[in-house]
């Protein structure tokens, strides 16, 4: 009974919505997005996304800092998707392990181990890096040489030691003014068989285990020898019971639909989270503060007299405060997660010159015949406010609070660059944080600030154009005749 | 109409507006000042002046929509001057019905027909039955037929003079005892104008409702109401029957208004209007003694000087002049 | 007497996201030297429409435009904007709007509103201009010093009078006055249209009156068209529309003129003006008309009854 026909009439605004091409548009990209949250919620419930985003052990056979791998398709480039692992633990394709237990005088004294692990590489690119393990376990100590043979017949010594029990991690990733080992022999290898001594300083170690060594040594450039390797361990151990084995992780350059981070993170799950949590904080943002806002506007201009002097009292108090430097000052004092963020947003957006403004259409409203009409025939105070002023504004505030939802989304966005952001959650403000500090520009990781950034913006339009064509068709006078 | 019993009886009504400085009260607008008047049950009564002449103020001053400075207001012979807040809006808010001006303003613009037709029914807790079939009702009578087609519009898709009919149904959708209607044909086209009054009066009629018009407009005045009174600068100059009135002008300012509004007369371009020379006065300080002194013709040294009450005339009349003490 | 307006079969169509409004159609008059024609209708007939095609003061969605305007004898239908405002604009035709009274900026002085036109348009060095404004401000009743005063400062009724100042301020051979006293009071109403007719003898204007107000336009008219969803019904002298109308809607419009002198009764039209959008099949009035026929469904002719008089009524056609 309630406002009995508002729908009727609603309805028939909405129909003429669809007219606008600006909403349908809007309509479009904010279904994405709906989609998009929709098969995030389902993939990765929330919880369940916040620990495994911010556990980076789930993320270490990841590649880091791998592009999205549609861009392929437009280079033509094959590459690695993803990391290539193989773990003489858990299978036994392409691997091969020959134990053998030395005697002397019918007794065991020592045991040799042989593994090789063969795959084949025929991509055109070079895999990000290399990253192997060799878990060790042995009372003793472990011989352990391990070499890799290119496709060109070259074999490189990579590991010459003797290991104690436990896990020996590598990887070979370019660190300044460090030279591995392996890669002086290589440079010896190369100039014993081509008689190029080549220069490799600066650059990727592993790089060195993919390359065409005669098109190094011809060019001084860097080209990957496609065909099968060989990886050998061979180890020898006075411990009888001694187990070696080894996991290869060769990590690729692209992954999924939006690449990786600096930890490998799979930022579609970034992406994809992102929309609900900024369509969440957004809307909530949004609306409350502009339903706030009204109540309070509606009820000092009603009311005016002491009312509205205290509420225009503290009004002016928020106005003044600054924003920024009182929310940094706020999150220095009591570090909060993003929904008390979110309150503290919704407190000072509430307040400020959007209650002066308000408040000025109420003013406007409260002069109007049809309230005087009302109090004629005995509306009560609470009536008049609820019933007559607040809807007058309704058709106003709607598009407003389409068109502001962005601009939170953005706002948090900005909080985030600024360091005030909740640790755990997965917003794109975050990712655009841990990208720029992370010089993703600078050393060329595009996809990680595009990413985020066309997310915010295609938010941004799409609620921009859902909101303007709302206030078109909502508040005529503005429409073009 | 004599034998009926008075509805409403305003006694030396004062509405005057504070002007405020700082805390202290500067001084007045004496919007209304001693008003006195007295509308029968049945009765229609114009109250007839140009803009500013305070008219408005005391419509609003008999809705009880603002205070009175002094004087009393008798509706039923209660004081509701002296009325708290409360009881007027339970009690009074249904005794009087209130057409405006501007039907364009006078609803809210996102309530259906039936829903402003049935917010005072429902204010003044009608059952939902009786209401439904009271705005059908109401409808016919304002000859918006058939009901069905108007019940859930919206304001904006009726025309002016469809808006004042709805008007006229909300304000008699309590069948209140009393309508002020401020200007309620003014804003609309000539031709709807007299088909919304006459539509009125049968109502008024049927429903045995006095009406106060408030109205700049002698001539429909002439036509829809039993009495006019005249209000110049906050006071009643002049009052008396209708078309006696209007035949036979005694204050020199009615004659004056009466003297320059046109019949439609192709004579008419050929003549120059006397009118009077200057402005109504300022409320704030309005001239000693009479106060169209200053822009009457027949002014004698008395009237600066003498402020005088309404004078008793034959046949009911009442005339504020001295030519006539 | 010197034809100074003569305006043939104008037709306005303005398109709107609904349909195209057909504003004004078929509208054909002429005005002399000295003469008032009052266009005289209910809000909507289209009588704001023909007197801003007149004076080219027109939104953008004008769908159609057409017919002849011969202002002083030059033909404007067919002038550029830039044209019309170089060469009729200001100098042969001016316009008071509804809403003239409240376009005064209240911080601009009464005497540089005044001025604006001779300068801008006639290039008249400040000094003369000046001069001029305080000469036609004391013609419409004004003390000079108003000139320097701000127009917040003057009454409705003063305003009033500054706005037909600026109008004439020009010397123009026509002024258009659109509503020019509905806003006032009667008294101030009475004393405007008392000057209207002191000025129209003294500077040989001719009006174009536009009201809805029927007694009113009474006062000014020696020519009256009643206007209809567009259409001119009726265009005949003042001695003829006011004291015995032909068409039946002017019947029914002159007849809910409530009168004060005598006691003839008040009648009104029942129904309401169409939409000009979709209107009605034939004579637009036939729907509240109480003497449709079943010819009236075609389009009525315009039935000459006199030197420049006509009635659209299937009535007279054929007398």
């Amino acid at each position: 009974m309630k406002v009995a026909g508002i729908p009727n009439r609603l309805k028939a605004q909405l129909k003429r919505l669809v007219h606008y091409k600006s909403f349908v548009a809007g309509m479009v990209i904010l279904t994405f997005f709906v989609g998009l949250s929709i098969y995030a919620m389902v993939t990765w419930p929330y919880s369940e996304a916040v620990a495994k985003w911010n556990n980076p052990a789930v993320w270490l056979d990841y590649p880091k800092h791998a592009k999205p791998s549609w861009i392929t398709l437009f280079t033509g480039v094959r590459e690695l998707e993803g990391s290539l692992i193989i773990d003489t633990r858990l299978e036994a394709k392409n691997v091969v392990k020959l134990r053998q237990v030395l005697e002397r005088f019918g007794k065991p004294f020592a045991t040799i181990e042989r593994i090789s692990i063969g795959f084949t590489y025929d991509y055109d690119a070079f895999p990000a890096r290399l990253v192997y393990v060799v878990p060790v376990n042995t009372t003793d100590r472990v011989f352990v040489n391990m070499t890799w043979r290119k496709p060109s017949g070259i074999e490189i010594i990579i590991e010459k030691n003797f290991f104690t029990s436990g896990e020996l991690i590598r990887s070979l990733e370019p660190k300044p003014g460090e030279v591995p080992e392996f890669a002086l022999r290589y440079v010896e290898i190369v100039e014993k068989v081509y008689g190029v001594r080549v220069n490799i300083s600066n650059l990727n170690p592993t790089y060195l285990l993919f390359c065409d060594d005669e098109y190094l040594a011809k060019t001084g450039a860097l080209r990957v020898l496609k065909g099968s390797y060989q990886v050998g361990v061979e180890t020898f151990s006075s411990d009888i019971n001694s187990t070696v084995d080894l996991r290869l992780v060769i990590q690729g350059t692209i992954y999924g639909l939006a690449g990786t981070d600096f930890l490998g993170r799979d930022l579609f799950m970034a992406l994809a989270w992102g929309a609900p949590i900024a369509m969440a904080f957004g809307l909530t943002a949004s609306l409350l503060s502009a339903l706030l806002q009204i109540a309070i506007a509606a009820i000092s201009a009603w009311f005016s007299g002491v009312v509205d002097v205290v509420v225009q009292r503290i009004n002016e108090i928020f106005m003044v405060l600054p924003f920024l430097p009182t929310i940094v000052m706020l999150w220095m004092f009591y570090g909060f997660d993003l929904w008390t963020l979110l309150w503290v947003i919704i407190l000072f957006n509430t307040w400020g010159s959007g209650i002066k403004t308000s408040r000025a259409m109420f003013l406007q409203i409260k002069e109007m015949p049809y309230i005087e009409a009302a109090k004629a025939y005995g509306s009560s105070n609470f009536r008049i406010v609820m019933l007559y002023m607040i809807p007058r504004v309704i058709p106003v505030i709607i598009p407003n609070i389409v068109t502001a939802i962005p601009s939170f989304v953005f706002l948090e966005a900005a909080l985030a660059m600024l360091g005030i952001a909740d640790p755990r959650t997965i917003t794109w403000g975050k990712v655009l944080q841990e990208a720029y500090t992370h010089g993703a520009l600078l050393q060329g990781y595009y996809h990680w600030i595009l990413a985020p950034s066309i997310m915010l913006f295609l938010m941004g339009i799409g609620f921009a154009m859902i909101g303007f064509t709302l206030d078109r068709v909502f508040n005529p006078r503005l429409r073009e005749i | 109409m004599s034998g009926q019993q008075d509805l409403l009886v305003v006694k030396d009504l004062r509405v005057w507006h504070p002007i405020r400085k700082f805390l202290t009260v500067a001084g007045y607008v004496r919007a209304v000042d001693g008003v006195s008047l007295s509308v029968k049950q049945g009765e229609i009564v114009a109250i007839v002046g140009e803009s500013g002449c305070g008219k408005t103020t005391l419509a609003r001053a008999i809705m009880g929509l603002i205070p009175a400075y002094s004087g009393s207001i008798f509706f039923e012979g209660v004081d509701i001057t002296k009325l708290p807040k409360p009881t007027i809006r339970r009690w009074y808010s249904a005794q009087v019905g209130l057409v405006q001006q501007d039907p364009y303003g006078a609803m809210p613009p996102f309530m259906t027909i039936k829903k402003i037709i049935e917010e005072p029914m429902i204010i003044h807790k009608v059952p939902k039955e009786e209401r439904e079939r009271r705005v059908r009702q109401l409808l016919e009578e304002t000859g918006l037929t058939p009901p069905e087609d108007f019940l859930h519009k919206y304001p904006h898709m009726l025309s002016g003079g469809q808006l004042q009919r709805v008007a006229i149904a909300r304000a008699l959708a309590l069948k209140p005892k009393l309508i002020v209607a401020d200007e309620p044909v003014s804003m609309l086209d000539a031709s709807v104008r007299i088909e919304v009054l006459m539509m009125f009066r049968g109502l008024q009629e049927k429903y045995k409702t006095s009406v106060l018009y408030i109205t700049h407009d002698f001539a429909t005045a002439k036509y829809f109401s039993d009495r006019i009174f005249v209000m110049y600068a906050g006071q009643i100059v002049e009052a008396g029957p209708s078309r006696d009135l209007i035949n036979k002008p005694k204050h020199p300012y009615t004659e004056a208004l009466i003297n320059v509004l046109p019949d439609p007369d192709p004579g008419n371009r050929f003549t120059v209007k006397k009118i009077l020379p200057g402005e109504p006065p300022n409320l704030i300080r309005p001239p000693p003694g009479c106060r169209l002194h200053p822009r009457c013709p027949y002014a004698m040294e008395k009237c600066r000087r003498e402020e005088l009450p309404l004078i008793e005339l034959s046949d009911g009349r009442q005339v504020r002049c001295w030519l006539y003490a | 007497m010197s034809e100074v307006l003569k305006v043939s079969d104008l037709k306005l169509y303005y398109s709107t996201m609904s349909g195209v409004v057909k504003a004004v159609e078929g509208a054909t008059f002429t005005l002399n030297e000295e003469e008032t024609i009052a266009l005289i209708g209910e809000s909507g007939c289209g009588k704001t429409s023909l007197a801003r095609a007149l004076i080219r003061f027109l939104p953008r969605n004008v769908a159609e435009l057409s017919g002849s305007v011969v202002i002083d004898g030059i033909e404007t239908i067919n002038m550029s904007d830039a044209e019309f405002d170089e060469k009729i604009r200001w100098r042969k035709i001016t316009y008071v709007s509804q809403a003239a009274i409240n376009s005064l900026n209240p911080v601009i002085k009464v005497v540089d509103h005044l001025i604006e036109p001779l300068v801008i348009h006639f290039k008249t060095p400040k000094k003369d201009a000046v001069a001029k404004a305080a000469e036609i401000i004391k013609r419409v009743g004004i003390p000079e010093d108003f000139l320097w005063r701000y127009p917040f400062e003057l009454s409705g009724g003063m305003k009033q009078r500054v706005v037909i100042a600026l109008s004439l301020i020009t010397n123009p051979r026509v002024v258009i006055l659109d509503e020019p006293t509905s806003a006032l009071d009667v008294m101030t109403q009475a004393n405007i249209l008392n000057m209207l007719k002191e000025l129209k003898d003294e500077s040989k204007l001719s009006y174009i009156f536009i009201t809805h107000d029927i007694a009113v336009s009474s006062e000014l008219a020696d020519k009256v068209a009643v206007m209809y969803a567009g259409w001119i019904v009726e265009l005949g002298p003042a001695e003829k529309v006011y004291v015995d109308p032909m068409h039946p809607y002017s019947k029914g419009l002159l007849g809910s003129v409530p009168r004060l002198k005598g006691n003839t009764p008040v009648t009104f039209i029942p129904g309401t003006p169409p939409s000009l959008i979709n209107p009605p099949k034939g004579c637009r009035f036939r729907p509240r008309c109480k003497y449709a026929m079943p010819m009236c469904e075609q389009e009525p002719p315009v039935v000459k009854t006199g030197q420049g008089e006509y009635v659209r009524c299937w009535l007279y056609a054929g007398k």
